[in-house]
């Protein structure tokens, strides 16, 4: 990423105000959906999740992925480092999505982050 | 050295340190167009979704074909699940803009990155809330369902003030040759190993919880909240009785239904009444809207013979009672076209068998093309329009 002329090319195209011509009425339209049924909405908290999703995934997650992976990186053998890295972040992944069950009437579950670990394992020779 | 030099500069040094090609603009631009893909999906099936629940619809939801709403609403949480490693993939990859300094260079460019806290907040809000409707999760006051169609609503208008903005430039990373990309001189086969690991980890996370809808994937389909075949008589439930609040609230002996409103005559059935009725057995698919479906026979009255017994007028519309504690899901309405399916039944048994008590026995509404929490259980009485 050293080539200046690529990184101005990062300003928006004119397609930006198509964009907003057509996507403004719709964000507008979701906004106007929380107010008309803010009872049970409640815009101020609904507003605080969306914002808080971003603020957090960009000061925490990110930042700690980062110091994670430099800091593996230093111990995990290069050769290793693409089905380590993989097997982690699948696993992270896996983690958020089935990490909690839906109570009393959940089909049983078998762990599912050892599910994508051991698919990592089995895994790492075609990758290394 | 000016102040615009020396921003430029410091700029140019973060950026420098990035080295990685999977920060690479090609993998943002291949990512970006299978989000894109992935999030209309889920907003059109979401919509369909809305529709069957809406109680009142500018067009009436059909009740034909009958396994509409199983197929939509398994691709709408199939579709959210594996967006998850594509979006979180997606913002790794663009993450090093975050350190762009200054921000924003021109007004244009301000607009365009002040559309991505909606676009950025939304889409994490919406794989994140929808997640954890699926294991019946609620850290928050607000209802799930409204919260979760706003912030669609808001999220794909920030998305299309994206795609405005960044059509050409995806085009033409897109069409450039990948070899020519800078990053990609130092490391040819990191960024398709990176693009082969998110596609696996998207397919994965397809695999493992499409088993909740398409029943030869149940064995290993681990991540699946529910599973067809698991459950009281074969046929997994969202809500127990006990959860409902109606154990204990039913007897047998002194049950009625009741069939009142706009109708000539109304009726007070018992259950020996409701058996002596003709029966009519259908094939029908519950469909949840967390994703999961199974098949099977269930046995009953036909909600339109009710109806024509008490003589309601034709094109009556119903809303259907339950025992159980009241709530957005306590009643349903049936549409004129539900009400007069002939497979829109007050079930009583279900393979050949009574009701199980978290399947609503004694009574349940069970109908064609219909979303799960409209499938009315432990029916008390029908209210005639």
């Amino acid at each position: 990423m050293t080539d200046p002329a690529a990184r101005t090319s990062d300003a928006p195209g004119r397609g930006l105000w198509v964009g907003l011509l057509l996507g403004v009425p719709v964000l507008a339209w979701g906004i106007r959906g929380l107010f008309a049924a803010s009872a049970r909405v409640h815009p101020p908290e609904l507003a605080r999740w969306i914002v808080g999703a971003a603020v957090v995934h960009d000061l925490v997650v990110i930042p700690v992925t980062l110091a994670v992976g430099l800091g593996l990186r230093r111990i995990v053998p290069p050769t290793a480092w693409p089905p380590v890295r993989w097997a982690l972040a699948a696993t992270a992944v896996v983690t958020v999505i089935a990490g909690r069950s839906s109570g009393a009437m959940a089909a049983p579950r078998r762990c599912p982050p050892c599910s994508t670990a051991t698919m990592a394992g089995a895994s790492l020779p075609s990758w290394a | 050295m000016s102040a615009v030099d020396r921003i430029a500069v410091l700029d140019r040094r973060i950026q420098d340190r990035v080295t990685s090609p999977n920060h690479d603009r090609r993998n943002a631009a291949v990512l970006g167009l299978c989000l894109g893909v992935a999030f209309s999906t889920c907003f059109a099936t979401g919509l369909m979704s809305l529709w069957a629940q809406s109680r009142d619809p500018w067009i009436a939801w059909p009740s034909r074909p009958a396994g509409l709403y199983r197929i939509s609403q398994g691709v709408h949480v199939v579709t959210g699940f594996a967006s998850v490693p594509l979006l979180l993939a997606k913002l790794w990859t663009v993450a090093p803009h975050l350190a762009r300094v200054p921000p924003a260079r021109t007004i244009a460019h301000a607009i365009e990155r002040l559309s991505l806290l909606p676009l950025v907040g939304g889409s994490l809000f919406l794989v994140l809330s929808g997640t954890a409707n699926v294991a019946r999760w609620y850290p928050w006051e607000f209802f799930f369902t409204l919260a979760h169609r706003a912030a669609a609503w808001i999220t794909i208008g920030a998305l299309v003030v994206h795609v405005g903005a960044v059509a050409i430039r995806t085009r033409d990373a897109l069409r450039r040759d990948p070899l020519d990309s800078e990053a990609v001189v130092a490391s040819p086969t990191d960024r398709r190993t990176f693009l082969g690991g998110v596609a696996a980890t998207a397919g994965i996370v397809a695999v493992a919880t499409a088993g909740a809808t398409i029943a030869p994937l149940s064995r290993v389909s681990v991540l699946a909240q529910r599973r067809p075949g698991t459950g009281p008589q074969g046929v997994p439930v969202n809500k127990s009785a006990e959860q409902a609040g109606v154990r204990g609230r039913i007897d047998q002996a002194t049950y009625r239904l009741l069939v009142i409103g706009a109708v000539d005559q109304e009726l007070s059935l018992s259950l020996a009444d409701l058996r002596a009725m003709p029966a009519r057995t259908a094939e029908l698919p519950i469909a949840c809207v967390e994703g999961w479906s199974t098949s099977a026979p269930w046995s009953g009255v036909p909600v339109r013979d009710l109806l024509a017994r008490a003589g309601a007028r034709p094109g009556a519309s119903v809303d259907v009672e339950s025992f159980q504690d009241p709530g957005v899901y306590s009643t349903s309405v049936l549409n004129a076209g539900h009400a007069a399916d002939r497979d829109t039944l007050l079930a009583l048994d279900l393979r050949g068998e009574p009701l199980h008590i978290d399947h609503g026995w004694p009574v349940r509404l069970i109908g064609p093309n219909r979303p799960g929490v409209a499938q009315t259980k432990w029916v008390g009485g029908l209210f005639v329009r």
